[in-house]
């Protein structure tokens, strides 16, 4: 299918190209900010106590998975529209550390503690658009794109203390949870789940030796179809476990019936179409120029994940330009990464330009590790027939 | 595009590692609440036959209560079955009065003589002599009232009008039945004069008449008119015939509408003892059988006056159709007496056990020829079916009752030891539910385990009690009778009854006499199908005690599906003792034989908690037992019965303890898991 879309793209180009650019960019990353690498390839497999000690020691108060996968193909008229279909995965997940320590330890361990298991949220969505772009202004862009949702899954926990008495001799637990999620297998980016609709806007500007680039896109929703599951819970319960009135007439029917008692504090799953709004990204990027110095540039530059990042992403990066490649190298902090170097290195062939780029580029400081990216880039670019 | 990418990620991953990555696993470690109870004194009520009494600063004493043995005293109130037969005869049958009326014309007289030209119908004319002007057999037809009968009583006129012109003479004829010689009745007249009527009379006692009749005139003579008469061809010589005053000894006629029988029957019951005015019927009914031989429909209505549902008298309806020739016919009909209420003191309300009944019997006409004789009759037999009353009201009677009874007691089930009760009550209550009075004289009581028995002794038992009537309670319906009761009190001084209690009896022996209404007061009472005479036993002992090794045992159905993951756990009994008393628990796991699987644990002490100055404990005392669990060899898919024994010991073990109300032992199982996470 990518084939034929990729053949749709270049008879656009053969028909109005003059001065086109026909892009590609795959991107993928898998980020945590609790666990580097040294700590993940020591696993021997069995995590004994001291390993858990330490897994535990390295974890803050609030902790995050996160997950990217994008790629997308671009065709960019001279004229300034542009057409582009983009498949999306993101996957991320924040949790606490009584969550981690109660799924290492179990409450054994823990009781007479109060265990905030919240904030605790993992989603996971894959989408498929189309978007066709224009300028409305000189430094105005503005997208619009028709969505195919493939797979969405929604745990969020605004709520859930636990705690375990001495002894175990009861347990109280407060529980505010909800959960949707369609069929979560795949086969191809038709596969329609949901449709929906985005908006992006973006605002570039260059000026002497200034540009500067800010953008907000993913603005819109997704409308799961009636197959989407929901299921919400808001409980409060003391269990102290089962209430025997006749201990000698115990027996599995008194088990049963507190089970089902246990269970209907559950609401029951409900089937039914659920509208998502699909997490806006904002970014901005400050580049400037400069002169009689080895680097050609510095950039600085945020990214925020509205409902993802607990704090935006920023980053800087000095750049160094040589004849046909470019280099820029820099440091980031925020989003859902822990600190660390990123690099970009991009080359060009006479109508084409090739880009790697990572923003884990702490490779041989396996301490500073914490995650994995790499993304690379192609474009070509179609120059006017002489005639 | 990704498999490149996924491609260069393995790269990079590879050249970074020092191991091969491995999947992890750890173990977790989860403690959660099973279940949970609390026990205190008062859950041995769900025992039914121990209560506890509150006393003074919740200190608490055991009542134990047991039915000794209860009599019904339904026998009193049995009216047995009786049957009545009533054999009615027909004495009479009663008949309407036969006319008939038979006339000759004048126009028929000229025709027959051939003097209708000379002597025209409407002339006026002198009518000449004409002797011997009627010799004839007349028929007369009587079969549409009776084809044949035999009279026991009856009288046949025979009216005759000259209505003719003229007089006539020699009048000779005779009635008789068709083709018969015998006359009924012979008519001899020398004259009968123009415009007169002679009547003659014949009484039928005896004789047979049929119901086609001939009429012979042998001669009449028309004399003759000397003058001018007008000629009216519509003149007549009139017959009238009637037969009255009929009553048949039998026929085959059509008969009418008539009662045969009227009569009032009393029924006095056989009861033995007992003078009852008045019943409500619980069960029982009456029956009706009917025979009869008479060729016609007969119905009878009974009633019973006396017995009333709503306040409508007790009605039936017997109905019995023809009976063949030479036969009978016979039916039965079965009414349910449930609910009637009897009034059992007769017609006029001056005796007891008495019901009165009214029967009716008639013909009723079927409108065709039949055979009635007097020879007829119809039997009729009320039977009363064992009337069993719901409530009776009168004079119950004298009676005497012996009574041995055996009572198992379970007081003391699953004891085993000994213990040493300071202050001991014994009482024997029993309870009157009659309205009438009553003596029980307790003779004899004997407590009995395996190993010996005691007889009380003492002088508890030397008199006789007296228990007055109940009291009836018209207003519930639940409860009819407020019972009086008299207490036999068994206590160490006039009694050994400690030593029967601390025998630890299985059963108990009473041998008793009651006698009803020994005064013999012919006072009216009454008496509820299903009440009588109750005793029980009651034994309270106030809770301070000695106990020593009191053992108590008891065996539950074991039903669980032990999930696999739980093979290797183990189990916190969190025990929580208010009680002054240390327990030791054993628990068996028995199969469906009852044969020992494993013992889960020996000797787990569940400490005493410990008494204060005040003689109460202020402090429970916590125990944490633990119970390992292995199931991987599945014996708990093989378990059917779980064993408890508990061993009870009073701290301290030299004096007495009392307990409290409010004492609780609270249990909390606690199941402690270990769990392997594989990814």
């Amino acid at each position: 299918m990518s084939r034929f879309i990729f053949i749709l793209l270049l008879g656009f180009q053969s028909v109005f190209a003059q001065e086109s650019i026909f892009s590609c960019q795959v991107e993928m990353g898998l980020f945590n900010t609790a666990f580097n690498s040294k700590t993940i390839l020591n696993n021997n497999g069995f995590l004994d106590a001291s390993h858990k000690a330490h897994l535990l020691q390295q974890l803050e108060s609030e902790n995050h998975l996160f997950f990217q996968g994008e790629n997308g193909l671009r065709y960019t008229n001279k004229k300034g529209w542009n057409i582009a279909l983009q498949h999306k995965h993101v996957g991320y997940s924040s949790y606490t550390k009584d969550l981690a320590q109660l799924a290492l330890y179990g409450n054994a361990t823990l009781t007479g503690e109060n265990l905030s298991l919240a904030p605790f949220n993992t989603s996971y969505y894959s989408y498929s658009e189309l978007s066709i772009g224009f300028f409305f202004h000189k430094y105005l862009h503005l997208t619009t794109s028709a969505i195919v949702g493939h797979q969405f899954a929604s745990i969020q926990a605004n709520t859930a203390d636990f705690y375990t008495a001495e002894n175990g001799s009861y347990i109280d637990y407060d529980l505010s949870l909800e959960v949707h999620y369609t069929d979560t297998s795949f086969d191809n980016i038709f596969e329609n789940r949901g449709l929906g609709a985005a908006l992006g806007l973006y605002y570039e500007q260059e000026k002497e030796d200034v540009l500067i680039r800010l953008s907000a896109s993913n603005i819109g929703f997704i409308s799961w179809d009636k197959g989407c599951t929901h299921i919400y819970i808001d409980t409060a319960y003391h269990f102290e476990g089962i209430v025997l009135n006749d201990l000698l007439n115990f027996n599995q029917d008194i088990v049963e019936n507190e089970i089902d008692a246990l269970e209907g504090q559950i609401n029951s799953p409900v089937q039914e179409s659920y509208t998502w709004k699909i997490p806006i990204l904002l970014r901005g990027y400050y580049e400037q120029k400069l002169h009689n110095n080895h680097f050609t540039a510095v950039s600085f530059g945020t990214e925020h994940r509205l409902g993802i990042y607990p704090s935006p992403r920023l980053y800087a990066d000095l750049h160094h330009e040589r004849k046909k490649s470019h280099w820029s190298f820099g440091y980031h902090f925020g989003g859902m990464q822990r600190p660390g170097i990123q690099l970009s290195y991009a080359v060009q062939f006479k109508q084409t330009k090739f880009r790697l780029f990572t923003q884990q580029a702490n490779l041989f400081l396996p301490e500073e590790i914490y995650g994995l990216h790499i993304g690379i880039g192609i474009k070509k670019v179609f120059l006017p027939k002489e005639n | 595009m990704y498999k490149y990418l996924f491609g260069i990620l393995a790269l990079i991953l590879i050249s970074a590692c020092k191991h091969e990555l491995e999947k992890p696993s750890w173990t977790t470690q989860w403690v959660a609440p099973l279940a949970h109870s609390s026990l205190s004194i008062h859950q041995l009520q769900q025992d039914s036959i121990v209560s506890w009494d509150t006393l003074e600063n919740n200190s608490l004493q055991l009542v134990y209560h047991q039915e000794l043995f209860k009599i019904a005293m339904d026998s009193l109130l049995n009216i047995p079955g009786k049957s009545k037969t009533k054999n009615v005869k027909l004495d009479s049958i009663s008949f309407a009065d036969i006319q008939i009326n038979y006339p000759t014309t004048l126009g028929s007289i000229m025709t027959d003589l051939g003097a209708t030209v000379f002597l025209p119908d409407g002339a006026q004319a002198i009518i000449p002599p004409y002797p011997n002007v009627l010799k004839d057999t007349l028929p007369i037809d009587a079969s549409v009232y009776f084809e044949e009968m035999t009279l026991n009583e009856g009288i046949l006129t025979v009216s005759l009008h000259n209505g003719l012109p003229s007089d006539l003479a020699n009048i000779n004829m005779v009635l008789c039945n068709a083709g018969s010689n015998s006359e009924i009745i012979q008519i001899t007249l020398p004259m009968l004069p123009t415009g007169s009527t002679h009547q003659e009379s014949v009484d039928l006692t005896g004789k047979t008449l049929y119901g086609e009749l001939e009429v012979k005139i042998i001669n009449v003579d028309m004399v003759g008119t000397a003058n001018m008469v007008f000629i009216d061809y519509e003149d007549a010589l009139t017959a009238d015939i009637l037969i009255s005053n009929i009553v048949p000894f039998e026929g085959i006629a059509i008969f009418p509408d008539q009662q045969i029988f009227n009569e009032d029957t009393v029924v006095a019951f056989d009861i033995e003892n007992a003078w009852l005015t008045e019943a409500l019927v619980h069960s029982g009914g009456v029956s009706v059988l009917g025979t009869s031989t008479i060729q016609d429909t007969i119905k009878i209505s009974y009633s019973i006056p006396s017995a009333t549902l709503n306040g409508i008298p007790f009605e039936l309806y017997l109905e019995l159709p023809p009976a063949p020739v030479g036969g009978s016919v016979s039916d039965e009909l079965f009414f349910d007496f449930s609910g009637y209420h009897l009034d059992l003191t007769g017609k006029y309300g001056d005796t007891v056990n008495t019901i009165y009944t009214n029967s009716t019997g008639w013909i009723d006409s079927s409108g065709v020829l039949t055979h009635i004789s007097l020879e007829d009759s119809i039997f009729f037999t009320l039977s009363v079916h064992d009337i069993k009353p719901a409530f009776a009201r009168g004079y119950m009677g004298e009676d005497t009752i012996k009574g041995n009874e055996s009572t198992i007691l379970d007081l003391f089930d699953g004891f085993q030891g000994s213990f040493d009760i300071e202050q001991l009550h014994v009482a024997i209550s029993t309870e009157n539910h009659i309205g009438a009075t009553a003596s029980i004289q307790i003779e004899e009581i004997i407590a009995i385990n395996n190993s010996q028995s005691i007889h009380l002794t003492g002088t508890a038992l030397n008199e006789s009690l007296n228990i007055d009537p109940a009291i009836e309670n018209p207003q519930s319906s639940t409860l009819p009778v407020h019972p009086t009761f008299n207490i036999l009190d068994l206590n160490q001084s006039n009694s050994n009854i400690n030593e029967l209690v601390e025998l630890q009896p299985e059963k108990i022996n009473i041998v008793y006499e009651l006698l009803l209404n020994p005064d013999q007061n012919n006072q009216e009472g009454f008496l509820y199908k299903g009440y009588g005479f109750s005793s029980d036993i009651e034994i309270s002992m106030p809770l301070s005690l000695i106990a020593e090794n009191i053992v108590l045992i008891d065996t539950t159905i074991f039903e669980f599906n032990i999930p696999e993951e739980l093979n290797n756990s183990s189990f916190t009994l969190l025990v929580e003792n208010g009680f002054p008393l240390s327990a030791n628990l054993k628990f068996q796991l028995l199969d469906e034989n009852m044969q020992l699987l494993e013992n889960l644990d020996e000797n787990t002490i569940i400490e005493a908690a410990s008494i204060g100055q005040n003689g109460r404990v202020t402090n429970p005392l916590k125990t944490e037992v633990f119970f390992p669990f292995n199931n991987s060899n599945g014996l708990f898919e093989h378990a059917r019965n779980i064993s408890f024994e508990v061993t009870f010991n009073t701290e301290p073990t030299d004096q007495h303890v009392r307990i409290f109300s409010d004492y609780m032992m609270k249990l909390t199982l606690i199941a402690n898991h270990t769990q392997n996470i594989n990814h």
